[in-house]
C-alpha cells in the first residue's frame, strides 16, 4: 500500500515535469536547432539606430559630394553628428543633429588627429598647440578656421593650385 | 605582473559572488552526510548506526537550500525552471545536467527518509495531535502498516535506495566540480582533478559537519553521555581518511601545475602569491589543512580519552568545515580574479548588505541549521528502540 | 638665399590670408540650411528597413577582420556600438585596447572606459623608451566552436545556421556561466535587461544589408566585415592573400571567425 502510493507520488512528479515541459517550452523551439528559432528573426528585425552616409545624401547632397571626393571620404557622417534615427523619422526631421563648435570641435578633431603613440605614422596627426604655433596663428583658433570640416584640405588644395599657377606664370614670364 | 594589471573591461569585477561560493559548499555537506548514512545502511558499519538516521535528516536540511544561493544569483529567477524544461543537452551544458541530477537525488533522499522512518512515524502518528498528526499522515502516505513483514521490506528497500544513492550523491557533487573543471577559459579551474577534489572535499565537509552537529546537539540537549565514543572515533578516522585523499589531490593538482610551469601557471602563481596569498596559503593550506591533518592523525592513531575526542573532535571538524569553505572561495573567486586578459587580476569585495552579500550568505548558511531543528521536531534524529529491534 | 626667404615669408602670409578667407566660406556653408526644401521627402528611412536574411542560408561565410596597423584608437566604433545596441554604461560589446611595448619588451596594456573616449592623450606613466605601440579593437570572436553555447544550461545562447552566436534574452536566466566560459571576455550580464549580452556583429544591420555599426563608423577601415565565400569582398581578398592572420587564444580551439591583421604575439 505504502509503496504503491510512493510510486504514484513519483509518477506524479515525473508527470508534472513532462506537462510543465510541454506547456512551457517556447513556440518555435527547435525550428532551426535546439533553441527558440523565432528569436533569430526577432533579432534580425531590430530597428537600426545608425544609417550609412547614403542616408544623409538625399538632404545634404552638396556636403555628401564634397566629402565623398575628399580626404574624409571614409568618415561616417554619424561619427561627428550622431545617429540618423534621432534626426529623421518617417521622412520628417524630428530632431537637430549636434554640430560641434569651439573647444568641443577641437576636441572632436583631436580624437583622431592628436599625435599619440600607437597611431599609424602615415595618419595625419598634430600636436595641437605646436601646430598652431608653427603656422603662426592665434592659439585660440578652432580647426575649422582653416580646415573645412567636411573636406579638411579643401582650402589647402585651392592654395596649392593657386601657388602652382603663380609659379607657372612666373616661369612663363621669365 | 602587478604594475601592468590590465583586465578586460567586462571582467573588472568577479561576476560569480559569495552565492556561488556557498552553493558547492552546501551541496558538499549534503553529499558528505549521505556517504555516512550509506556506510551504515549499505556497508553495515555498525559503529555508524547511531548516526545513520541523523545523517539523512542532516543531508535533507542542507539539500533544501542547495538551490537558494543559485536562485538568488540568477538575473531572472522566475525563469529558473527553464533549466528543467529546456535543458541544453546538445552542448551539453553541465549546469543543466545538474538540475536533473539534483532533482533525482532530492527525490531519492526524501523517499529514502520516508521509507526508513515509515514504521516509526506510523507509531508516532497514534499519539500525535493537531498539525503534527496531519504531517505524519502525509509523510506515511496515509498508511498504517505495523507488521514485521512490512518493516523487513522497508529495510530491504532502504538498502537498495542507499545503494543507488551512493553513485548519485557522488555524481551530484562530482558534477559541481565538473562545472568548474570543464571550463578551459579559466586556467585555475581547468583540470580533470577538479571533480575529484570537489567530491573528496564534499565528503570531508559532510563528515566534519556530522561530527560537529552530533556532539553539539547532544551537548545542547544535555545528553552528552549518549554520544558513543566508538561512533566518534570511527567518524574521526573516516574524516582523516577522506581528508588525506582530499589534501593529497589538492597538492597533486597544484604541484603538477607548478612543475609544468606553462604560461597559464605563471598567472595562477602570481594570483596565489598575490591577492589570494592569505586565503590560500595561510588559511586553506597552512592553518586549516596541515594543522587539522596532524590533529586527526593523532586522534585516529593513538589511544585518546573520550573527553579528548569530545573536545578536540568538534574543533578539528570546525577547522575542516572552514578549510572547505576557504577552498571553495579560492576556487570560485580565485578563478575569476585570474582575469582572462592574462595580464592582471579582477577584484571582488563582497558588501555586507548587498543582494548577494555577506549577510545573505550568513542567512543561507544558518537556514539549514534552523531547518534541522524544525525537522528534528518531526523526525526523531537518533537511533530508536524500533531500529535496534530490527538489527538485532 | 635672402630673396628666397623673403618669398617664403610673404607666401606664408598670403597662405594664411587665404586660409582664413577660405574657412569663412566653409563656415558659411555650414550655416546655410542645406537644401532645406528637401526635408519633406526622404527616401531611405533607415529605421523602417525589413530583415532580408534567411537564417538557413549557409552559402555565406561571414568573417570579421581587424587591421591593427590601421586602427588610430579614436573610439568611434565603441561610441557607435553603444548607441546602436543600447549597451549600458560601464559594459562593453566592443572595446579598444592600447598596447605599448618598451625597449625592455615590457608590454603595457590599458583600455580606459573601453577606449570609448578615444586615445587623444599619450600614456604618461611609462618611464622607459617606447619601441612600439598599437591599438587592438576587441569584439565577439563568433567562434566556430563557441564555449558560451556549449555551457548555456537553457540553450538561450545558440549558433544560428548562418553562423552567428546570438543570445535569446527572453529565455536567458542570467546564470553567468557563459560569462565565465567565454575566453575573450566579451560577454556580460546586461545591467538593464539582466540577461547575458554580447556583440552580435550587428546581426540586425547585416540582415538589412548594412555593415555592422562599428565597421560603418571606422574612419580608417581598420574594421572589415564580409563574406569569405564572396571572392570580391575585402575580407576574402585578405584571407586568400599572403597576409598573416591571427586569431586570439588559438590553442583553446574555439576557432574564431574574427581575424587580426598585423597583430603582435603579445595580443591576447
Amino acid at each position: 500500500m505504502f509503496y504503491l502510493r510512493l510510486v504514484l507520488v513519483f509518477a506524479g512528479i515525473v508527470a508534472l515535469v513532462l506537462i510543465g515541459r510541454a506547456v512551457l517550452i517556447p513556440k518555435s523551439w527547435g525550428e532551426y536547432g535546439y533553441y527558440r528559432g523565432g528569436y533569430i528573426q526577432e533579432e534580425a528585425s531590430r530597428d537600426l539606430v545608425y544609417g550609412t552616409n547614403k542616408s544623409c545624401e538625399k538632404c545634404h547632397e552638396e556636403i555628401y559630394e564634397l566629402k565623398a571626393e575628399g580626404t574624409h571620404k571614409r568618415l561616417s557622417c554619424e561619427i561627428c553628428h550622431g545617429p540618423v534615427t534621432v534626426h529623421v523619422k518617417d521622412g520628417k526631421k524630428i530632431g537637430d543633429m549636434p554640430v560641434r563648435k569651439g573647444d568641443k570641435q577641437i576636441e572632436l578633431c583631436l580624437t583622431c588627429h592628436a599625435k599619440v603613440a600607437g597611431r599609424p605614422e602615415k595618419f595625419p596627426m598634430i600636436e595641437h598647440i605646436k601646430h598652431l604655433e608653427e603656422l603662426d596663428v592665434k592659439l585660440t583658433h578652432t580647426c575649422d578656421q582653416c580646415h573645412t570640416v567636411h573636406e579638411p584640405l579643401e582650402n589647402m588644395n585651392i592654395i596649392k593650385k593657386m601657388h602652382e599657377l603663380r609659379t607657372l606664370k612666373e616661369e612663363v614670364s621669365q | 605582473m602587478d604594475i601592468l594589471n590590465y583586465v578586460f573591461p567586462n571582467d573588472i569585477h568577479a561576476h560569480w559572488t559569495l552565492m556561488i561560493v556557498i552553493y558547492p559548499y552546501i551541496t558538499g555537506v549534503v553529499a558528505g552526510a549521505f556517504i555516512v548514512s550509506a556506510l551504515a545502511h549499505v556497508f553495515h558499519v555498525k559503529a555508524l548506526m547511531p548516526v545513520a538516521k541523523f545523517a539523512l535528516i542532516f543531508a535533507l536540511s542542507w539539500l533544501l537550500f542547495v538551490t537558494a544561493p543559485l536562485i538568488n544569483h540568477l538575473g531572472h529567477p522566475e525563469r529558473a525552471l527553464n533549466m528543467l524544461f529546456t535543458p541544453n543537452f546538445v552542448g551539453p551544458s553541465m549546469m543543466s545536467g545538474f538540475g536533473y541530477i539534483y532533482m533525482a537525488y532530492s527525490i531519492l533522499l526524501i523517499f529514502e527518509i520516508l521509507v526508513i522512518y515509515r514504521y516509526e512515524l506510523t507509531i508516532l502518528k497514534k499519539s500525535a495531535i493537531g498539525v503534527k498528526k496531519v504531517i505524519y499522515c502525509v509523510l506515511t502516505l496515509g498508511t498504517n502498516d505495523e507488521s514485521m513483514a512490512g518493516r523487513k521490506r522497508d529495510s530491504k528497500v532502504a538498502f537498495v535506495m542507499a545503494a543507488i544513492g551512493i553513485p548519485l550523491a557522488c555524481s551530484l557533487h562530482g558534477y559541481v566540480g565538473f562545472i568548474f573543471g570543464a571550463l578551459k577559459s579559466v586556467e585555475w579551474w581547468f583540470t580533470p582533478l577538479m571533480p575529484i577534489i570537489f567530491l573528496l572535499s564534499a565528503s570531508v565537509s559532510g563528515i566534519a559537519g556530522m561530527i560537529l552537529f552530533y556532539i553539539g546537539i547532544k551537548k545542547m540537549t544535555g545528553k552528552l553521555a549518549e554520544v558513543k565514543t566508538e561512533t566518534i572515533k570511527v567518524m574521526i578516522q573516516l574524516l582523516w581518511a577522506f581528508f588525506i585523499f582530499d589534501f593529497l589531490f589538492e597538492l597533486i593538482e597544484l604541484s603538477v601545475h607548478a612543475y609544468g610551469g606553462t604560461e597559464g601557471w605563471h598567472h595562477v602563481a602570481a594570483a596565489l602569491n598575490g591577492p589570494l596569498d592569505w586565503s590560500f596559503w595561510t588559511m586553506q593550506i597552512k592553518l586549516l589543512s596541515i594543522v587539522p591533518f596532524l590533529i586527526l592523525m593523532w586522534l585516529s592513531l593513538s589511544k585518546v580519552s573520550r573527553s579528548t575526542l569530545l573536545i578536540i573532535g568538534p574543533i578539528v571538524s570546525f577547522m575542516l568545515l572552514a578549510q572547505v569553505l576557504f577552498m571553495r572561495w579560492n576556487v570560485v573567486i580565485g578563478g575569476q580574479i585570474m582575469a582572462k586578459s592574462e595580464r592582471g587580476f579582477a577584484v571582488y569585495h563582497p558588501q555586507f548588505f548587498e543582494k548577494e552579500g555577506i549577510l545573505v550568505t550568513i542567512i543561507m548558511l544558518v537556514a539549514p541549521i534552523v531547518t534541522l531543528w524544525i525537522l528534528s521536531k518531526i523526525f526523531p534524529l537518533w537511533e530508536s528502540e524500533c531500529d535496534r529491534e530490527l538489527t538485532h | 638665399m635672402k630673396i628666397d626667404q623673403n618669398f617664403i615669408d610673404k607666401d606664408r602670409r598670403g597662405f594664411i590670408e587665404k586660409v582664413v578667407k577660405g574657412s569663412i566660406a566653409g563656415s558659411l556653408m555650414l550655416m546655410i540650411p542645406m537644401n532645406s526644401k528637401l526635408f519633406a521627402k526622404v527616401a531611405g528611412d533607415d529605421s523602417k528597413l525589413v530583415s532580408l536574411i534567411d537564417p538557413k542560408d549557409k552559402a555565406k561565410h561571414y568573417a570579421f577582420m581587424v587591421d591593427v596597423t590601421g586602427c588610430i584608437g579614436c573610439g568611434s566604433c565603441c561610441v557607435a556600438d553603444r548607441k546602436e545596441n543600447s549597451v549600458p554604461q560601464g559594459q562593453y560589446r566592443t572595446w579598444v585596447e592600447r598596447y605599448v611595448i618598451d625597449i625592455y619588451n615590457t608590454v603595457y596594456v590599458d583600455s580606459p572606459e573601453g577606449g570609448e573616449k578615444g586615445y587623444s592623450k599619450p600614456r604618461t606613466d611609462i618611464k622607459e623608451k617606447i619601441k612600439d605601440a598599437f591599438f587592438v579593437p576587441k569584439l565577439c570572436n563568433m567562434c566556430e566552436e563557441p564555449s558560451c553555447v556549449q555551457v548555456c544550461p537553457v540553450a538561450a545562447t545558440f549558433k544560428s545556421p548562418d553562423g552567428f552566436v546570438l543570445v535569446d534574452n527572453s529565455h536567458c536566466v542570467a546564470c553567468g556561466y557563459c560569462v565565465q566560459a567565454c575566453p575573450y571576455g566579451v560577454r556580460f550580464i546586461n545591467n538593464d535587461t539582466k540577461t547575458a549580452d554580447k556583440c552580435t556583429w550587428c546581426y540586425h544591420r547585416i540582415s538589412k544589408g548594412k555593415l555592422p555599426a562599428c565597421v560603418n563608423a571606422c574612419p580608417t577601415g581598420a574594421r572589415k566585415f564580409g563574406d569569405l565565400n564572396d571572392p570580391k569582398s575585402e575580407v576574402a581578398k585578405i584571407y586568400n592573400s599572403k597576409t598573416v592572420l591571427k586569431v586570439l587564444k588559438k590553442s583553446l580551439g574555439n576557432e574564431p571567425a574574427l581575424f587580426y591583421v598585423g597583430a603582435h604575439e603579445e595580443v591576447i
